[in-house]
Order: structure tokens, then sequence, then C-alpha cells
């Protein structure tokens, strides 16, 4: 009965309903369906509370400032400025650019729709103008802010951390080498269809420019370093580095560059905590949502299955992320993440596969869903950011695809990749 | 009348956009002074992780609210694009009244877990249980607030002009 339940949360998240009250309803169904060893319903409100109490989350709201900040705060306008001073005269330097600076503010922002949206305003109208396709010009915006989720700080792993109970440093520093591998790949991805295309070479640049955009970005480009090396070396905790984070921001964008107003920032500290409450609440939900995975038996169904295919933890990992690729063609990664972790943590413990190669990785592979057909959230961001076509965007994005999905399946098979990291921190 | 209830419902949304504000400022006060606490100067509190995880609470409920009522809370349109508009309307009819029957039932048992709250105290702060579990109760009760209204509003587009009706 309970399982009909779970596909009958599957159908309601199918036809439309709201992804977090589908959870709760479930779960709520399921409280009233038990017949043995009943539950009083107050346990749902209950596991909803406890789904978002936790000093952790705290970081989902600063994270998501700070991005707000530095975007309004011209911060990353600077970023950009200084990389493309950077770039000097590659040929289709713009693609660069954006990559770099997609890098560097994932050190900060942790968000990947925000990142498109950033970068993607001055960027694909600027690389339109100089001749690059449309389409290429939207697929390497989005492609740039897939590294937002993946290198520290990610709201996802956040995410993974609370439903696993797993260290969020730690699964922070397991982001950064997949996040390099992925960022080296995309800027030489950029370099080969520059060439082939024939894109423009920009002007040269000349060390006193290289030296004056240093200096005008030099702020926002300590923002990361603060962030990243303070949560290495113990200086903050990761709660902390998200304020320090937001405050960073906020404190350079109102005294330094005098980009943002007082007036502005109550709109801006809205927009933070409502994105941030439409994330949390998704927790809230899973609270409930995990109660029925249990009783439902669904775990012990998903495990029987995939063990009957392998119980090589390679094989099963790889079967794993093929299923969630599939289920990255229908859900978010956010609300997949939600439903299926916790389904799946068992079967990662039962077969020792290292519980943090194991959320870096169902990361790695669940953002790679915003870049891919046909419900790639960052293809939407981009054609709707850019005016670009969307059916181009989708189909220059393929060779980014193919890339980040070469990068997990090296996560997969070589867990250092993953785990090296991780394992400096005590 | 639906002139009222639409007032109504802008009126909170403003007041909830000023909450999470507030609370928005209180969590990274609450967590910056956490680290001057540790590092520069002992700040008078026990608990303030507690503090943190009470306003994290009000914040997703009301903010919950918000996007249900803005419309921003993340759903899938698989098949949006597939059926007719009329059937969509009907659908979403369907759901604010699956919702609002939800949506009561959660703040009627989120009552009772308010209730329960009075009588635990949380440790190293001056509160009790029921200050973070009243921002559930809250925050569902200004959600049914905004389902029902706009449910109101998709029933009132669904009838006919009222010199047809008579």
């Amino acid at each position: 009965m309970l399982a009909l339940l779970f596909l009958t949360f599957l159908l309601l998240l199918i036809i439309g309903f709201d992804v977090g009250f589908s959870m709760v309803l479930a779960a709520w169904a399921g409280v009233q369906f038990k017949t043995e060893r009943a539950v009083d319903g107050a346990m749902v409100p209950l596991a909803m509370i406890n789904g978002v109490d936790s000093y952790a989350l705290v970081q989902i709201p600063l994270f998501i400032l700070a991005g707000e900040l530095m975007n309004q705060g011209g911060l990353t306008q600077r970023l950009i400025d200084w990389s493309q001073a950077m770039v000097g005269r590659l040929r289709g330097s713009l693609g660069h650019v954006s990559i770099i600076t997609n890098f560097i503010m994932a050190g900060v922002s942790g968000s990947a729709v925000a990142d498109a949206v950033a970068t993607g305003k001055p960027l694909i109208p600027a690389m339109k103008k100089e001749g690059y396709g449309e389409g290429f010009a939207g697929a390497v915006i989005a492609a740039g802010a897939l590294l937002g989720p993946i290198i520290p700080p990610s709201i996802p792993m956040v995410v993974y951390a609370q439903i696993a109970s797993q260290s969020v440093i730690k699964l922070f520093m397991s982001g950064i080498i997949p996040g390099i591998l992925l960022a080296l790949g995309f800027l030489v991805i950029c370099s080969i269809v520059a060439r082939i295309r024939k894109y423009p070479r920009p002007q040269p640049v000349s060390w006193v420019q290289r030296r004056v955009s240093t200096q005008r970005a030099a702020w926002a480009l300590m923002m990361p370093l603060i962030v990243i090396f303070g949560i290495r070396f113990g200086v903050v905790t990761d709660t902390e580095a998200a304020a320090v984070a937001a405050l960073y921001a906020l404190l350079v964008s109102l005294f330094i560059y005098r980009s943002i107003r007082f007036t502005e920032l109550p709109s801006l500290f809205a927009q933070a905590g409502k994105s941030a409450a439409v994330i949390l609440f998704l927790l809230a939900a899973a609270g409930p949502f995990s109660w029925l995975v249990a009783e439902s038996q669904v775990s012990a169904k998903a495990i029987a299955l995939i063990k009957s295919i392998s119980t090589d933890p390679t094989i099963v990992l790889l079967t794993i992320n093929g299923f969630l690729l599939l289920v990255g063609c229908i859900l978010e990664p956010l609300p997949a993440m939600i439903i299926f972790v916790p389904t799946l943590l068992p079967l990662g413990a039962e077969l020792g596969i290292d519980p943090i190669q194991f959320g870096s990785v169902i990361v790695l592979n669940l953002m790679i869903g915003l870049i891919h057909p046909p419900i790639g959230l960052l293809l939407f961001v981009v054609s709707n950011v850019g005016r670009v076509s969307l059916k181009l965007v989708m189909i220059e994005s393929l060779p980014f695809l193919a890339w980040s999905l070469v990068v997990l399946l090296l996560a997969i098979l070589y867990p250092p990749i993953t785990t090296w990291l991780p394992s400096q921190i005590r | 009348m639906m002139r009222y209830l639409l007032a109504l419902s802008r009126g909170i949304e403003r007041i909830i956009g000023w909450a999470t504000v507030v609370l928005v400022v209180l969590i990274l006060a609450i967590v910056s002074g956490q680290f001057i606490d540790r590092h520069i100067v002992d700040l008078p509190w026990d608990a303030p992780d507690q503090l943190a995880r009470i306003c994290i609470i009000w914040l997703t409920f009301l903010g919950t609210a918000l996007a249900l009522s803005e419309g921003t809370s993340i759903r899938i349109d698989l098949i949006d694009h597939i059926l007719p508009p009329r059937m969509i309307a009907w659908r979403d009819r369907i759901f604010d009244v699956v919702l609002l029957g939800l949506l009561s039932v959660i703040s009627i048992k989120g009552w009772s877990v308010v209730q329960v709250g009075a009588s635990q105290l949380l440790l190293g702060t001056p509160f009790t249980a029921d200050l973070p579990y009243a921002g559930l109760f809250v925050g569902v009760v200004l959600a049914s607030i905004f389902v029902a209204i706009r449910l109101a509003g998709r029933v009132v587009e669904c009838l006919p002009p009222i010199e047809e009706r008579l």
C-alpha cells in the first residue's frame, strides 16, 4: 500500500503538483493508511520542522545573499573585466572569459542559476556582437554556471550533507578537483570551437591595462580565496564562511565600490530570503517523506533490484548514475536529490562506498542534469537571459555535456578525485 | 469582493516580505556574531546556533507562503505544454482544493505541536520550543489564506458573467 503511495507521489509530480507539497501529501496519506504501529498525524508537521532545524542550513540564505550582493554590487562585472584582460588575445576569448569568471564566482555563490544570470546578461550580447554563434554563446555560459554548485561553497552539497549526515566541509573539498577538471575541459572546448569557426581575436591588452583591471577587481578576487582558505585552514567554520562572504560582499559594495545604496538592501535581502525558503521547504518536506520511503520499503526494493545486477561497488555506482541521469531528464537536481538520496544511501553504505565519494558523485551527476535536455534548467535560463534559441543552445551544449560525463565517469572509476582532498582534513 | 481579497493578499505579502528581510538580517548578525565571539570579543549569549535555527524555521515557512503566493515554488511543468488551457485551468483548481485541504490539516496538527512545544525549554535561550514550532503554524495558515484567495479568483474566472447566470 505504501509503495503504491510512493508511485502516486511520482504521478502527482509529473502532472505538475508542487514538488514539496507532493512529498508532504504522500507522507500524510501514508500516515492515514498505516494500519500496523499507527502513527499520529502530528508526526508530519513535526518531521517538517525537524527537516530544517539544523544550524548548517543557515549557509543556504547566506551564500545566496553573497551571490546576490556580488551581482548587484558590480563585483561580478569587475571579475568579467579582469578575466578579459587576463585571457588577452586568445581566439574566441569571450568563451574563456565566461568559464574563468564563473570559476571564480563559483568560489562564493554556490548557485548555478544566479551565476548564469549574472554572467549571461553582459557576456551573451557581447559574444553575439563579436560574431560568435548565439547557441555557442548560451551554451558556454550554461557550462560555466554548472561549476557554481560543484566548486565550494555549494548549496546542493549542504543539502546532501544534511540528508546524509555527512561533513559539509569534506563534501565542499570533494568538489574542487572535479570542478577544476570540468573548467579545464570547458576551456579546451572553447579553444577548439573558436579555432574551427575562426572566432575573432580581441585587441591586444597591455600589461598596464592588466594591472589596472587587477587593481579594480582585487576586492572581488579576494572573496573566493577568503571563503575557501578560511574554511580549509579552520579560521572560519563552513557556516561562518557564508556569513563572512555575505558581509564582505556587502561592505565592499556599500563602502568601497559604492555600487549599492542602502535603500536597495531590503529588496536584496528579501530576494535572498525567498530563494532560500524555496530550497529549505524541500528539505522540510523531505522530513516526513523520508519516513514514507523507509516505511514503504522502497529502499530495500531498490537495493535488491540493483544488487541483482551486481554487488561490485563500481558497477553499482555506474548503475545508480545511469539511473540518476535519466531522473535528471525529468526532475530538477534538488528535488531529485531529496527524493532519491534517502533511498540510495543505505545501498552505498551496504556496499562500502565512501560516503563522500558517493555524495560528490551524486551532486556532480544531478548538476549535469542542469545542462542536459530536455529540462536542463541552465539551458532555459541562458536562452531566456540572452534571448537565444533554446534549440541552438541545446545543440551547442553537447560537447560541454560530453566532457561533464567524462569527468563524472572519472570520479566514479577513480575515487581519489573526490576523496583525496577531503582526506587531508582532520 | 475579489478586489478586497487581492488587496488583503498583497498586504500580507508585503508584511511577510519585510519579515523575511528581518530574518535574513538576524541570521547574518547571529552567524557573524558567532565569528566575533570566537575570535575577537566574548558576546553575552549562550546558544547563538539555537537562535539561528529558530530564524531558519521561520524563514522556511514564511518564505514558502510567499513562494506559493507569487507562484515561485518548485513544480515540474512536463505536461503543461501538452494539455489544452481549459484542462490546465481545471487541474490548477483541483490542485488548489487539494492543497487547501492539506494545509488545513497541517495547520491543525501543527497547532497541537505548538502546544506540546510550550513545555519544552530551548537550552541557552529564554524561549520554549513553541517559538520555532509556531513558524510552521503561521506559515501554513498564511499559505492557506493565499491559496484560498487564489482559488476564489480561479473559480470566479470560470463562472460566466453575472448577466448570463441570471
